[in-house]
């Protein structure tokens, strides 16, 4: 499933087809089944005899012209008329009658769509723990990377105390670019400077980061109102929740609520369809998120028993039994987490195929290395 | 939504009446947050006049059990859920977590044990 935001400010026509329109297309229509009609009657068996069909062309070429000019009135001054227009007509240049319905067709079908694709991961968008999931499969094997950046960072960072009024404007932007909770907090810090151009400047730089989730937290509802039932909208607001709560840009109680938003969302996602177990790892990731550690495993669980091989949910509960150890000492656990992972049939069936998934280096990472020493194990 | 609290050998029992949805979930965040601000870290909320629960509302009771469970190391218990808001309370799991039981005295006794 992909899902779509809708960020520009003009809404999509809703007040129906003008009539105009439909009558400019109908007479299209007629126009090119005429056409069709006349040219295919009038063709010779011998095509080196006969003349040319011009009555025909002409009624064809007048089809399209009023394909074009048909969906400009449908479309009204918007700044996509033209090229709806352009496409309606080319589909009936070159499709016929056929190719004019088609067109109109997708006109109609298509203009009530968004117009601008997720603002994340359009391919991956499934669901927003899925992006956190493609983060981390980023921190495993691009590791260096991300050090790299970090250690060119960091130095600048140090400097803040000192640093003058354009070095301390350069570290912001700096900050603001990456994007990552860290550098948000740290930003939200030099929010507080003393010096009212830095202030400032952090200030307008964090408002950006707030209006830009404001503005599609805003666009989904609105568009939830219209669509309450529309589940994947309800996901997707979930993600841009997910997204605002792990921003770094909220405090501590504004997180809680965000994270209450993203959990509503869920459910009542889930109260729609609720066969969807990706939904339910996407609970259970939240519920780790604030150590609800036993939760998180009992929801991972009930996906594994329906789904035994699903990725997600087999790093989910290893990444559950691996902070759970953690946070309670208990190496009896990680044992346990290890025992788990052995056992997962789903790692070891992993098909050659499946290495294209971004999520295969993080199965590499929990599974490679243990695979390949038991396999060595015997020589030793 | 109406939530009437009643304490029973040091548990809370929240009997919570009509809807718990995005309007009336502030109302039972309220209440239930009374009851732990009075000190009771043993609750069970009594669902049996409650005949919705929507998304917003499950969320509440949520994150009110993760701030009563994992903050103030409290202990929660579910009665008297009839078997549409049970079906729906079982997708999330935390039926498998949290006691739930029929009758509130029952869930009192559970987690009064």
């Amino acid at each position: 499933m992909t899902i779509a935001v809708r960020t520009d400010a003009t809404q999509p026509k809703d007040d129906g087809l003008p009539l105009v329109a439909a009558i400019i297309w109908a007479f299209g229509a007629l126009c090119s089944i005429i056409a069709c009609f006349v040219m295919l009657s009038s063709a010779p068996r011998d095509t080196s005899v006969g003349g040319f069909p011009w009555f025909g062309a002409g009624l064809h070429l007048t089809g399209v012209v009023l394909a074009y000019f048909g969906t400009r009135v449908a479309k009204g001054s918007h700044p996509s008329s033209a090229g709806w227009a352009l496409l309606v007509s080319f589909f009936a240049l070159f499709g016929g009658p056929l190719g004019f319905l088609a067109g109109v067709a997708c006109y109609l079908f298509g203009v009530g769509q968004p117009t601008e694709m997720p603002l994340v991961d359009v391919v991956k968008a499934e669901m927003f723990v899925r992006t956190t999931a493609h983060s981390k499969v980023e921190q495993a094997g691009a590791f260096d990377v991300q050090l790299r950046e970090e250690l060119r960072t960091q130095p600048i960072v140090d400097l803040l105390p000192y640093a003058d009024v354009a070095t301390a404007i350069a570290i912001i932007n700096k900050l603001a670019d990456q994007r990552k909770r860290g550098d948000l907090i740290m930003l939200r810090e030099l929010s507080q400077d003393r010096r009212p151009e830095v202030y400032q400047f952090a200030l307008s730089r964090l408002d950006e980061f707030e209006r830009d989730y404001a503005t599609r937290i805003y666009h989904l509802k609105e568009q939830l109102n219209y669509r309450p039932d529309d589940v994947g909208l309800r996901v997707e607001l979930a993600k841009v929740y997910y997204d605002y709560t792990n921003s770094g840009l909220l405090d501590d109680s504004l997180e809680d609520y965000y994270w209450e938003m993203t959990l509503a969302q869920l459910f009542e996602a889930m109260r729609f369809e609720s066969n969807r177990q990706d939904l339910v790892v996407d609970m259970a990731r939240l519920f780790l998120m604030r150590q609800m550690y036993r939760e998180a495993e009992a929801a991972v669980d009930d996906v594994l028993r329906k789904e035994p091989a699903n990725l997600d949910a087999q790093l989910l509960m290893l990444e559950c039994m691996t902070e759970r150890a953690q946070i309670e000492g208990d190496p009896a656990l990680l044992q346990q987490a290890r025992k788990r992972a052995l056992e997962s049939a789903w790692a070891i069936k992993l098909p050659r195929s499946q290495e294209q998934h971004p999520l295969f280096k993080v199965a590499q990472y929990w599974f490679g290395r243990t695979r390949t020493s038991e396999k060595a194990a015997p020589h030793a | 939504m109406q939530c009437t609290a009643q304490v029973e050998s040091g548990v809370a029992i929240l009997h919570l009446h009509g809807k718990l949805d995005a309007v009336s979930v502030a109302d039972f965040r309220e209440e239930a947050q009374k009851q732990v601000r009075s000190g009771y870290r043993r609750m069970v909320l009594d669902f049996a006049q409650v005949d919705h629960v929507d998304g917003q509302g499950l969320a509440g009771l949520v994150a009110f059990y993760r701030r009563l469970t994992v903050e103030h190391k409290g202990r929660l218990a579910i009665a008297g859920l009839n078997p549409e808001l049970r079906m729906f309370f079982d997708r999330t799991a935390l039926t498998r977590v949290v006691p739930v039981a029929y009758e509130w005295q029952e869930a009192a006794r559970e987690v009064r044990s």
